[in-house]
């Protein structure tokens, strides 16, 4: 996208200007020590973990280059962008509809609904479910779907149904 | 120049509303469950605390108060995703502002932003990464009008926001740790005086609870940080094999935006 918008790639560094120092400081200095903790304690950064670092990169790259930007090619960038920006939606739904063993393809109202059955016939003395015993991705499917919400409380091992006193079902 | 800054302003409004209404309405079409990360936010928001095993809270606070509102309707979740997305771009736009004459400018830096996958493609995923993106830009925001105005008000916003960027995941020190070394270099070259030490207040009382609960639950979100870095698998080459797949990584994250 860079690279549509400007005449040529070269970079004004002018280490006295205020803006220039704060764009620098809050975009690189982050990125840099990151790059140190890896580098010094040998440890692996996810991909995922940079997500809010790059959210002033456009700004960065703009200030620096803004006096190459070359409104001309302001049709070329367009297109550029309007395609990366239909593309990625319409990525995204290809892969969400085609592949069907991800977690979004997940029946969790299902499995609630089971859930919600099986507590009302196997614990009707119990009274109302107030809290489920399990791991996040099960015990929390069914809080999230089920209307009475029970609270969720983490549990390596099995999934637990119980009512306001604790006392619990063994579900899964 | 006045009706040419409102077109661009209306740009900006069109495009921002496209983006939440494309990434809201994409994945609640295409998707029959939330995803992992989602769900385990709203779990933990079903019994609210001052952290939880593996994240500091804000990320269930957040999904909490959408539940409370919307229910368990999964489209209410990934609009709760990009309102923070959203909310970003805003304040990068509002920030371009005091860097250009030109507003075209402004509206570029937020559009180079859809080159990132982390703003379109993994959004409708709430989790404690969308989470952190608002309250990491809005503390650059008031760090960058405490620098030019230099005025409490602006300092105690900037405390603030820093507080809940930590509150949404300890990440946020890398860029606690780029502001402390920015404001220390600008108060050492007596470009800003002590007044900037006015935002450790609300940043350390926003923190109190939860720092209260760490000590009471063994440092459990430490102890779970860095079981993720996969440190327990000491080895030299490590120093050198992770470093350079997180440079090849970023190579490859960056490669639209040029």
């Amino acid at each position: 996208m860079i690279f549509a918008l400007v005449k040529k790639f070269k970079i004004n560094i002018n280490l006295d200007d205020d803006k220039f120092l704060f764009l620098i400081s809050i975009n690189l200095i982050p990125i840099l020590f990151i790059f140190l903790t890896s580098f010094t304690m040998g440890v692996k950064i996810r991909t995922m973990w940079m997500t809010p670092f790059y959210i002033s990169f456009g700004l960065l790259f703009i200030y620096i280059l803004k006096s190459q930007i070359n409104f001309e090619k302001m049709r070329a960038f367009t297109s550029v962008f309007l395609i990366l920006f239909l593309l990625s939606p319409i990525l995204y739904s290809y892969v969400s509809i085609t592949q069907t063993d991800k977690r979004t393809d997940f029946d969790g109202k299902t499995l609630a609904k089971q859930a919600k059955v099986f507590y009302e016939t196997e614990g009707e003395d119990l009274g109302k479910m107030e809290y489920i015993q399990g791991n996040e991705w099960i015990a929390g499917n069914i809080s999230y779907h089920l209307t009475e919400r029970p609270k969720w409380i983490y549990s390596s091992s099995e999934v637990q149904l119980c009512n306001k006193d604790m006392k619990c079902i063994k579900y899964k | 120049m006045a009706i040419y800054k409102k077109n661009i302003s209306i740009l900006f409004y069109i495009f921002v509303t496209a983006h939440l209404f494309i990434w809201t309405l994409v994945p609640s079409l295409t998707n029959n469950n939330l995803p992992l990360d989602t769900i385990e936010a709203l779990a933990w928001g079903s019994s609210l605390d001052w952290g939880f095993n593996k994240h500091p809270p804000m990320s269930a606070f957040l999904p909490e108060i959408f539940y409370q509102i919307f229910g368990p309707q999964d489209w209410a979740y990934y609009l709760l995703s990009q309102i923070c997305i959203v909310v970003s771009f805003f304040v990068v736009f509002k920030l371009a502002e005091d860097f250009f004459d030109n507003k075209i400018n402004c509206l570029l830096s937020v559009l180079l932003l859809e080159g990132i996958y982390f703003y379109n493609f993994t959004t409708p995923e709430f989790n404690v990464n969308v989470c952190l993106i608002p309250f990491w830009s809005l503390s650059v925001f008031y760090l960058w009008r405490g620098i030019k105005n230099n005025k409490i008000l602006d300092w105690l916003l900037l405390g603030i926001f820093a507080g809940l960027g930590f509150l949404s995941k300890y990440l946020f020190i890398y860029l606690g740790l780029a502001i402390d070394v920015l404001l220390i270099y600008m108060i050492y070259t007596k470009r800003l005086n002590l007044k900037c030490l006015v935002s450790f207040v609300p940043f350390t009382i926003i923190l109190i609870p939860h720092i209260i609960w760490l000590t009471e639950n063994d440092y459990i979100t430490i102890t779970y940080g860095l079981l993720r870095t996969g440190s327990e698998e000491a080895s030299i080459l490590n120093h050198i094999k992770h470093p350079l797949i997180f440079l090849g990584k970023q190579i490859g994250i960056l490669l639209h935006f040029y």
